[in-house]
């Protein structure tokens, strides 16, 4: 019998644009999140941490490790936002590290995506990678535009849940972070099956953060 | 769990105006969240706390008490404990039920959203178990009264038939529709699982009429150590997912479809768990046998594949056999710390029937 997981993915733009206060804004709001969830003793037995980011390409820079031996990353911003090979490698990331439920195995919890970018993607392939995720339904995604030069649109084409985080200042990334601790707290739990919308309930949003309609 | 304050994401509200994007240069402050550093891997320290909010609030309580009656409300209010154990030896039959709150609910504060229901005489055997959909603000409300009137339903019925079955369920879906109308909630509010097992004699041994709606695992264990499952648990590709609860639409054609009427000659034990049980001791017919196996002869080192495990007497000779299935239920499994409810019958030759549990040699 092996523990059930919940696979807690981070996929975030590591482009230019990222470069200064908003890339030293996602590593401290990783080591925050890593900090929080360690506090936390459901998060400690079950939560699983990736961290995955795209500029010029894509990069799986922390597989699936568990809260109590991951170690916060270090990231650097620079290039272009190939977004589409960031999804890419999320959907492979699903394949090669999620288990399923079967009659012989509980499978672990529904993932929880978070995606950060504060740009439009660069490349041609994204709505490709979108689509996939959209049909496949792999996890509850959640992506997060950053600042007024995101694409909203884009990720509304990701997924419905699309939040607006208006400032990239150090507190608003910092207010995020405490959203995604506090929404992986809440998380496993028993839940209505995705086909009828509700497989998904967070914390409201804090100050600074808005919902995408 | 009540969680009023939580909000759906599909119901979140419209974007605000968006403020100019200001420039913010790395300070000192940002910095200083510490550096990556690597830390021994911690453990996990659980707490117990006592929940703030009253179980069942004002808005809910006139009907609650009308869905259920006045007694049982009382009742439900008196035994409101997080643990519970209860026993009934009558007849052929001990038949034992226990619940216990979750070590994740506890720490949070939360209620045990489990739910039992025992009855048994010469003349008929009744359990049902129940589970509150995490995702349900008032879940515990949903399984108690889903447990309370199927259980008092079928205890009363002229006959045990599917038709009595289903009557118990639809009973129990309009109640649970009522009291979120009155409290002014989305019935989903309520939502729970359920699984129900009723017995009786028959000419050929014993007559058993099975439902369940959600996951969670029923078994009938017979003389020649058989287990088989008159239905499954729904459950989806993930863990904590199911298609349908109580009271939602589709519920009567789940509990239709998963409706069984059997005639068993041979039944040494009749098992229900919710899924508290069912996922740290997955699949759990699999593991059923040695379960048993340490009910029925009593426990001295953990099931494989859990981390500790009380040391129980076998409920068949305990003093206390509730109290005796409560402690049972207080295994531990890493990352299992949900609500766990076990019922159970047991035959009075099940200690020749069913072999004791050892551990395995490579455990």
């Amino acid at each position: 019998m092996t523990t059930r997981r919940l696979p807690v993915f981070i996929l975030a733009d590591v482009s230019g644009s990222m470069q200064g206060t908003p890339i030293e804004s996602v590593k401290a709001g990783i080591r925050q999140l890593h900090r929080d969830l360690l506090g936390d003793p459901q998060a400690i037995e079950s939560a699983y941490l990736s961290i995955l980011t795209f500029g010029n390409s894509a990069q799986q820079v922390v597989p699936l490790t568990e809260v109590a031996m991951f170690n916060p990353p270090e990231l650097t911003a620079s290039g272009t936002t190939n977004f589409g090979d960031g999804l890419r490698l999320l959907l492979e990331s699903f394949d090669r590290e999620l288990v399923r439920t079967t009659a012989d195995v509980k499978g672990d919890w529904r993932p929880l995506v978070f995606i950060l970018s504060d740009g439009a993607p660069t490349d041609v392939d994204w709505p490709m990678y979108a689509q996939q995720l959209r049909e496949r339904r792999p996890a509850n995604i959640i992506a997060v535009a950053c600042g007024d030069q995101a694409d909203v649109n884009v990720l509304k084409q990701v997924t419905d849940n699309v939040i607006l985080m208006q400032e990239m200042s150090p507190d608003a990334f910092r207010a995020f972070f405490s959203f995604v601790s506090a929404s992986v707290k809440q998380t496993s739990q028993k839940v209505g099956a995705v086909a009828d919308g509700s497989s998904i309930t967070l914390p409201p949003p804090p100050p600074g953060i808005t919902i995408v309609p | 769990m009540s969680e009023p304050d939580t909000a759906a994401v599909n119901d979140m509200l419209p974007a605000e105006p968006m403020p100019p994007v200001e420039e913010v240069p790395v300070t000192a402050a940002l910095l200083s969240v510490a550096a990556p550093v690597v830390e021994p891997p911690r453990t996990a320290v659980w707490e117990v706390n006592e929940p703030m909010q009253p179980w069942c609030p004002p808005e809910f309580a006139d009907s609650v008490r009308q869905a259920i009656g006045e007694t049982a409300f009382d009742a439900l209010l008196a035994q409101l404990a997080h643990e519970r154990g209860q026993h009934v030896r009558v007849g052929a039959w001990h038949v034992t039920g226990a619940l216990r709150r979750g070590r994740r609910h506890a720490h949070v504060a939360a209620f045990n959203e489990d739910a039992l229901f025992l009855h048994a005489n010469d003349a008929r055997g009744v359990m049902v178990v129940a589970d509150g959909a995490g995702s349900a603000p008032f879940s515990r409300l949903g399984s108690a009264v889903a447990v309370e009137i199927i259980g008092t339903a079928l205890r009363g019925s002229d006959t045990l038939s599917e038709a009595a079955l289903q009557h118990a369920v639809m009973r129990a879906v309009a109640a649970l529709q009522a009291i979120a109308t009155a409290a002014n909630v989305p019935a989903r509010a309520l939502r729970t699982t359920v699984l129900v097992a009723a017995w009786e004699p028959s000419p050929v041994g014993t007559r058993v009429l099975t439902t369940q709606v959600g996951d969670g695992a029923l078994v009938i264990m017979h003389h020649d150590g058989r287990i088989t499952r008159p239905s499954a648990g729904d459950a989806g590709d993930w863990s904590g997912e199911v298609h349908c609860f109580l009271p939602d639409s589709e519920t009567l054609a789940f509990a239709k479809k998963a409706c069984v009427e059997l005639d068993v000659p041979d039944m040494a034990a009749l098992l229900l768990v919710t899924d508290g049980v069912d996922d740290a001791l997955y699949p759990f017919p699999r593991f059923a046998p040695a379960v048993l196996g340490q009910l029925v002869h009593g426990a001295d080192s953990p099931l494989d594949g859990l981390s500790a495990q009380s040391v129980t007497p076998s409920l068949l000779t305990a003093a206390s056999p509730g109290d005796t299935l409560l402690a049972w239920l207080g295994f531990e499994k890493r990352g299992e710390n949900d609500d766990r409810t076990l019922a159970v019958a047991l035959h009075h030759t099940a200690s020749t029937i069913i072999p004791p549990w050892a551990p395995s040699p490579s455990a």
